[in-house]
């Protein structure tokens, strides 16, 4: 059963992947704040009202 | 600090927009004429490429790929461009990336009906599309990441993590799944065989659905549900962890798929654990969901985005709860191959993709043509004959299901089978069949609604094509010098030591293993078992051709209902020569992996002109072309040689009496028909190559045993 | 439940404001309806406070980081945010404030980041909008943020999950006979992720542990790191022996949640400064009448004359070069203004309650009180589990590894070091070390929720033992409250006074304004003020007054309006007992506490009902240092007050709480933080702490039955790995599951 040795390789490659974006995002502070992108991604609309005035 | 002031691309999110509505509406029609053909056969007008074997892998990928697919690129394109508060990066790549897939689409559309296919569930596309779809995959991730690169907004949003984890993966897994030797332009022949191109398949089949339908799906939930219920996530703490859990698990639980297979049994288990463990990441985004609406539910009864929203994401909870569950063995013994299985997908499709995509339709159409939704009503009509619609399709295939596993499985006292003909199992769930396509029939007038509705808003709005929009230019990053000690350097050692070692293990693994993927020693090789011959090796491919194994598996599971009924359990050994494998997931037919030598030669030939001559009630559909079409021996000759080039151990003799042996093996089958039943056929007809193959199926090992 | 005007959240009561007859939920939200709804009465032409001009000096270590010419950085708590609009308005400051660059708000820490250019706009014009829009920001000294930790966990849970992938195979009957390459392929996995784990999550309990042994202390940390190790070893040992893949797996899993009981321990409520330092309460710099430039704390220089404006802090002993009022309470608890003359001694600490005031610096700061009042040892806090304990533990587990190694010697030599070893892996005392994290870590979770803030759960601890608590008067059980009466006051002289109060920077002055709300103001054409008296004013021939009663010659409210001698309205303010005091103590004694209270303020009665409470055990007139030593020594001592004086104290007594109107209000350096108006519900709180220690008990018995249980298995050569990689997280898991949801269900 080789092919089990390929998908790990590929499971663990994107594994591997995504666990450098994690520590990327952890230095890069994209974990900082837990609370307020949820409240910013709302904001657009007000933005477009803005410019139209 | 100046404002920056430019533009949103509006355009190409209308074009996505609209193939969603185009592509839904006409997958959602195959999908009810398939679903029509299960109990009214004849719906076909014995047109080759209007039988449901064809239809299936049609509607499946339409219904994937065209209509998820377009809506989830339309939502990308919409919410991306808004969270980084920058326009996409390119038009130009937007427009190839939106008429590439368009293209691919068409592609599909011609290519499948006709029968060009690899057989390999959801992923049926032949290799040029499969090389087109890694092309505008491509131009869609670059259009994506450098869009990224040149944000105005520093935090990435949680949705855009599941887009990008949505781009990676997919991408991986394509390109793995559709690892194939082409024979021509049309033809090709996977790189694994039997129970390995099993697992690449089924590893392949279930993260699709994990980084298809549900990852980019749960990207645009946690965009639209925010903003057309216009309060934060309930929590974004948790959407963080239910991100970064999903991620670290659903690539595990592939094998599950596979179970009381040929695959290991250690395998097996692995699938299911990693399958049971899903269920908490997935429960933590659907109460995510949900929870946000809390103190909001006035606005649900009023808005029927909303309600679409709640019933989408309620579907998704259903749908991750249930799968987990049908990986436990005993439960995945009663529910695979039965219709259980299509009701559960399509509470996740129907309910989630669907209705989580009308709703984003409803909330963002108006907006992009700056107007307000036609009729609100008729939106609220839509959900309400929608929601009916899944109920429709749903219960009764869970009632067909268990009720069919079931009869399956019935023994007389005498130790016979109580329901010996496949074919009483059939009829009995026929008008559950009929139920079900009545809840398609709602499903699709619901989307008929949204049709009109979308073209009455159109109408009385203008496409806002550039929107403007103005942010502050993304901030400098400050970093602190102080602090940055010889001892910090040395911290970071481990961990990128980590991340580097595994890139060399794995590259360096992937080099030993490559090679030895062929010629694999540790399946158990049984003596007995041969490589096809010509003649079968062109049957099979017609067998491939027709979609038989959307409805006939051909793994016999070690079950005493199952040996019982169709002879010896399937072994890992017998497959080895299965480029690719037909396993099949669905028994809307008995199995066929040991249907050789079963009935005469005669048998096949009329059942295969019009099965009811033989099984009267059935609703297989008649092949009359098979009669008329002839099979051109000589080309064969390259397809032996792919299978040699893939490890398969054809002699050079072999390949250079290909023609031949064809010839004289289709003759003596000719003469077999002639002498028992007068039958004439000329030994080119396909019937007769397809006979040959289905004839051979599961007996190496009788003539073992004998 | 009233909604807000602009961001249409329901208004919290606390927090309720109205302007132009529409209610907002914070200050935020209404000025930024009338910063971006399109009222421009308000332009950037506003009146600002001008409180801030001591921030001209700041520097990085209060957070500003120049990163060139005309870019700089500030980080600043801004402890007034609390919903999106707080976000919105702060973040879009660019867009109608010149000079600033960007605002990034991060919400859970309610921090900002503001870039702005210098040139265009200083510090402490900066620090003066931000108080205008209604975040008056407060300095605060950097802290390092824990981002490694969350890496670390990231890691541990990473190296598990694959750990656990490639383990579970061979329990699955993966064998060497099936899949020989395979098997052994997903040993060396299980390994490395082991490995990985703990090199980089790992390590710190080994650290600690080593640094325990070398200063001869008993922590918990020695076992865990001697059962790591023993584990890894083993591990490694059967591993490269062939002879099985080891406890790899079960190691990985231990580390994991070790980390992950560790991430919960430390997380704290981040929007509360628990960690406050003096110089957070002082000004950073102060303007020098001698220079005629603003000069940081440090380099004042006796004999120099410097301003603190209204509001301000006095931050050395200094002589008085005109009259002054003085707010004291901050460092002796008293409530009374104090009125000042020329030449008095004011000292550090002290708030300037009147007009901006002169003073000359008496000793170098150095020396000043104020540091003394914040001066306190820093006590290490002690491991959740006693030391002694730890070490009985500790000196068992080796006593009976040893033992088992012996015996087994003579029974079986060949299985001898693999029973030591296995006894020292299964005693590990993972779930012993988790029980009381999580149990207090969802404690503290489910305190909150009541409105008592926790700084650590050690502090819950402490509150269930507690049996005597000290209380401070005034603020803690007084509260200060204002009585107005302006009905009288026609609209024309509303206007009046409206002007009047809106020239003038005294505290009174604004507060009044308040009550006065937004309306025309009438053109004055005469406004003097009269420091440490009142302002008086002509409009239209008349004389209008506004100031004490003393000075105006009449008698009742403590401020008084007159106009042309006559009094028309009054202002008083003052402290009175909060209400239902005496069932609050009732309750506490009910479970066996006992009261002590303390105050700064001269003596005056108490309730009567109360004496039962306090007879013989009020004490007044105690300044911080006495207050302290009251309290200093006294066994399970829990001290509850509310300003700076009471610091000390609450550094002394074995948990202190302090009691403050809200969340937003300036919060001394304590254990706790208990909202005011949820007083009452103390003794509720109390009660659930001391269930919450019990469950802690039974977790630890639970735990120890576990290890029992193993070291029993362990001694009989029956721990095989599939035995630990199912007892060692199921005893975790378990014991975790058992506080969390015990610690829920007893709320």
């Amino acid at each position: 059963m080789n092919i089990i040795f390929l998908l790990l390789f590929f499971s663990l490659l994107i594994a591997v992947v995504f666990l450098g974006a994690f520590l990327w995002s952890n230095r890069d502070g994209q974990f900082e704040d837990v609370e307020g992108p949820a409240m910013r991604m709302l904001r657009d609309e007000q933005n477009k009202s803005t410019t139209n005035s | 600090m100046e404002k920056e002031v430019f533009k949103y691309d509006n355009v190409a999110t209308r074009n996505f927009l609209v193939a969603t509505i185009v592509w839904g509406v006409i997958a959602f029609l195959v999908g009810l004429i398939a679903a029509t053909q299960l109990f009214y056969p004849d719906l076909n007008l014995d047109l080759p490429w209007l039988t449901f074997g064809r239809l299936r892998a049609l509607h499946t990928n339409g219904a994937i790929f065209a209509f998820v697919g377009n809506a989830i690129f339309a939502g990308v394109y919409h919410s991306l461009q808004r969270l980084l508060k920058t326009r996409m990066a390119s038009d130009l790549l937007s427009r190839i990336h939106f008429w590439g897939w368009q293209f691919i689409i068409i592609s599909a559309v011609i290519t499948l009906p006709l029968g060009i296919t690899s057989s390999k569930e959801y992923a049926e596309l032949e290799w040029p599309i499969d090389i087109a779809i890694t092309l505008v995959w491509v131009v869609f991730g670059v259009n994506m990441f450098w869009t990224i690169l040149k944000r105005r907004e520093r935090h990435l949003y949680v949705a855009i993590w599941f887009y990008i984890a949505t781009f990676v993966t997919v991408a991986v897994l394509h390109i793995v799944n559709n690892l194939e030797l082409p024979v021509s332009m049309t033809k090709s022949y996977s790189l694994f065989a039997g129970v390995q191109d099993a697992l690449v398949q089924w590893w392949y089949g279930h993260n699709a659905v994990a980084f298809f339908l549900t990852t980019p799906v749960l990207g645009l939930m946690y965009y639209f549900l925010p903003k057309a219920a216009e309060r934060p996530v309930f929590s974004y703490r948790l959407s963080i962890i239910h991100f970064w859990a999903l991620i670290f698990i659903y690539i595990w639980a592939g094998p599950h798929h596979l179970l009381y297979t040929a695959l290991p049994d250690w395998a097996q288990s692995l699938g299911t654990v990693f399958s049971i463990m899903l269920i908490f990441p997935s429960w933590g985004g659907m109460i995510n969901g949900l929870l946000t609406l809390r103190g909001a539910w006035d606005r649900v009864r009023d808005s029927a985005v909303l309600k679409f929203f709640v019933v989408a994401v309620s579907a998704y909870g259903m749908a991750t709860l249930e799968g987990p569950l049908l990986s436990l063995k005993n439960l995945n013994a009663i529910a695979h191959y039965t219709d259980w299985i299509p009701a559960h997908v399509h509470i996740g499709t129907l309910g989630w993709n669907g209705f989580l995509i009308f709703g984003m339709i409803y909330w963002l159409l108006p907006r992009l043509y700056q107007t307000s939704l036609y009729s609100e009503k008729l939106a609220n009509w839509h959900f309400f004959i929608g929601t009916l619609g899944i109920v429709f399709w749903a219960l009764p295939m869970y009632v067909a299901g268990f009720t069919q596993s079931m009869m399956w499985k019935q023994f007389n006292p005498d130790g016979s089978l109580l329901y010996g003909n496949f074919l009483e199992t059939v009829t009995q769930i026929i008008p559950m069949y009929m139920l079900r396509a009545t809840g398609g029939l709602l499903y699709l007038t619901g989307a008929v609604l949204l049709v009109v509705n979308v073209v009455r808003t159109v109408r009385t709005g203008t496409l806002l094509r550039e929107e403007e929009a103005s942010a502050m230019p993304l901030a400098p990053r400050y970093q602190k010098e102080e602090g940055e000690y010889w001892h910090r350097w040395i911290e970071r050692r481990p961990v990128t030591l980590l991340i580097w070692s595994m890139v060399v293990i794995l590259i360096g693994g992937a080099v030993e293993i490559i090679p030895t993927l062929k010629i694999d020693s540790n399946v158990p090789k049984l003596a007995a078992v041969k490589p096809y011959t010509p003649l079968e090796l062109e049957g099979r491919d017609l067998y491939i051709r027709e979609g038989c194994n959307a409805c006939h598996s051909q793994m016999v599971r070690p079950f005493r209902s199952e040996t019982a009924r169709y002879g010896e359990y399937s072994k890992a050994g017998e497959f080895v020569y299965d480029h690719p494998f037909l396993w099949g997931s669905k028994r809307t037919g008995p199995d066929l992996h040991r249907v050789g030598g079963k009935y005469p030669h005669s048998w096949h030939y009329y059942h295969m002109k019009d099965p009811t001559i033989m099984s009267p009630g059935s609703i297989m559909p008649r092949y009359p072309w098979l009669f008329n079409h002839s099979v051109n021996f000589e080309d064969i000759v390259p397809k032996m040689e792919a299978m040699v080039t893939l490890g398969v151990p054809y002699t050079e003799e072999d390949v250079a009496n290909t023609v031949a042996t064809a010839q004289a093996q289709a003759e003596s089958i000719a003469a077999v028909l002639n002498q028992d039943e007068n039958i004439e056929v000329l030994p080119e007809d396909e019937i007769v190559a397809l006979i040959a193959y289905l004839q051979r199926l599961g007996t190496d090992i009788k003539v073992a045993a004998n | 439940m009233q909604k807000c005007q602009f961001c249409e959240q329901p208004i919290d009561a606390g927090f309720k404001i109205t302007r132009d007859g529409n209610d907002y939920c914070c200050t935020g939200c209404a000025t930024a309806d009338a910063m971006l709804g399109g009222s421009d009465q308000e332009g950037p032409s506003v009146k600002l406070i001008d409180r801030y001009s001591h921030l001209s000096l700041i520097d990085h270590k209060e957070g500003l980081d120049k990163i060139n010419g005309n870019h700089w950085q500030w980080t600043i708590q801004l402890p007034g945010i609390h919903c999106t609009s707080c976000l919105i308005l702060l973040e879009r400051m660019g867009e109608w404030l010149p000079g600033v660059r960007d605002v990034r708000v991060a919400f859970s820490t309610k921090q900002a980041v503001v870039q702005f250019d210098p040139e265009m706009i200083s510090v402490s014009r900066l620090a003066a909008w931000l108080d205008f829009v209604g975040y008056p920001p407060s300095i605060i000294t950097q802290k390092k943020k824990a981002t490694s930790e969350i890496a670390e966990l990231g890691i541990a849970g990473f190296a598990m999950g694959n750990a656990m992938m490639s383990a579970f195979p061979e329990y699955f009957g993966l064998s060497e006979e099936a899949n020989f390459q395979l098997l052994y392929f997903f040993r060396y996995s299980t390994a490395f992720f082991a490995t990985i784990s703990l090199m980089v999550a790992g390590k710190f309990y080994l650290i600690n542990a080593f640094k325990a042994v070398r200063y001869r202390q008993w922590s918990l940390d020695i076992p865990i790191a001697l059962g790591m190790l023993a584990l890894w070893g083993w591990s490694a040992h059967l591993l490269f022996t062939g002879q099985s893949g080891g406890y790899f797996d079960s190691l990985s899993g231990l580390i994991f949640f070790l980390i992950l009981g560790r991430f919960l321990q430390g997380r704290t409520y981040a929007a509360f400064s628990f960690e406050r330092t003096v110089d957070d309460f002082l000004p950073i710099s102060v303007f020098s009448l001698t220079r005629g430039e603003f000069v940081r704390l440090g380099d004042l220089k006796e004999g120099e004359e410097y301003q603190i404006p209204t509001e301000g802090i006095v931050p050395v002993k200094s002589t008085l070069m005109g009259k002054a009022e003085l707010d004291y309470s901050f460092i002796t608890g008293e409530s009374e203004l104090q009125q000042l003359d020329r030449d008095q001694t004011i000292f550090a600490g002290a708030r300037n309650a009147g007009s901006t005031l002169i003073a000359k610096v008496l000793q170098a700061p150095t020396q000043s009180e104020v540091e003394g009042l914040w001066k306190s040892k820093d006590r290490e806090t002690t491991g959740w589990v006693s030391e002694s304990i730890t070490a009985t533990f500790t000196i068992s587990v080796l006593i009976i590894s040893f033992l088992a190694t012996f015996v087994w010697w003579f029974i079986n030599p060949d299985r001898a070091i693999e029973i030591g070893v296995s006894v020292l892996i299964i005693a590990c005392p993972c779930a012993l070390s988790l029980a009381a994290p999580f149990a207090y870590g969802t404690a503290s979770k489910l305190l909150s929720d009541m409105g008592l803030y926790m700084k650590s759960g050690l502090g819950i601890e402490k509150l269930a033992a507690a049996q005597r608590f000290f209380w401070d008067k005034t603020g803690t059980l007084t509260e200060r409250a204002s009585s107005v009466n302006i009905t009288e006051l026609s609209e024309s002289n509303k206007s009046v006074f409206r002007a009047m109060v809106g020239r003038s920077s005294h505290p009174v002055s604004r507060l009044l304004a308040q009550y006065l709300q937004e309306g025309p103001k009438a053109t004055l054409s005469r406004w003097e003020e009269h420091v440490g008296k009142g302002i008086e004013a002509e409009f239209e021939g008349q004389t209008f007054a506004l100031g004490s009663a003393q000075w105006l010659n009449t008698t009742g409210d403590q401020t008084v309006m007159a106009i042309e001698g006559h009094v028309v309205g009054g202002f008083g303010s003052e402290f009175s007992y909060r209400a239902n005091l005496t069932e609050l103590f009732q309750a506490i004694s009910d479970l066996g506490g006992e009261h002590v209270l303390i105050s700064g303020d001269h003596p005056r009665e108490l309730p009567r009902n109360w004496s039962k409470y306090f007879e013989g055990k009020s004490h007044f007139n105690k300044s911080p240092q006495q207050k302290s030593s009251l309290v200093q020594g006294q066994k399970n001592a829990v001290f509850l007050g509310d300003g700076l004086n009471d610091v000390q104290a609450m550094e002394s007594a074995d948990l202190g709480i302090a009691v403050v109107e809200n969340s937003m209000s300036y919060i001394p350096k304590s254990g706790g933080v208990l909202l005011a108006n949820q007083l009452l519900e103390l003794p509720a709180m109390i009660r659930y702490s001391r269930r919450v220690r019990s469950l802690v008990k039974w977790a630890y018995m639970l735990s120890l039955l576990y290890n029992l249980s193993g070291v029993a298995l362990a001694l009989f050569g029956a721990l095989s790995p599939v035995v630990a990689a199912i007892l060692m997280p199921l005893s975790s898991i378990s014991v975790v599951l058992f506080v969390v949801l015990g610690a829920r269900a007893l709320r």
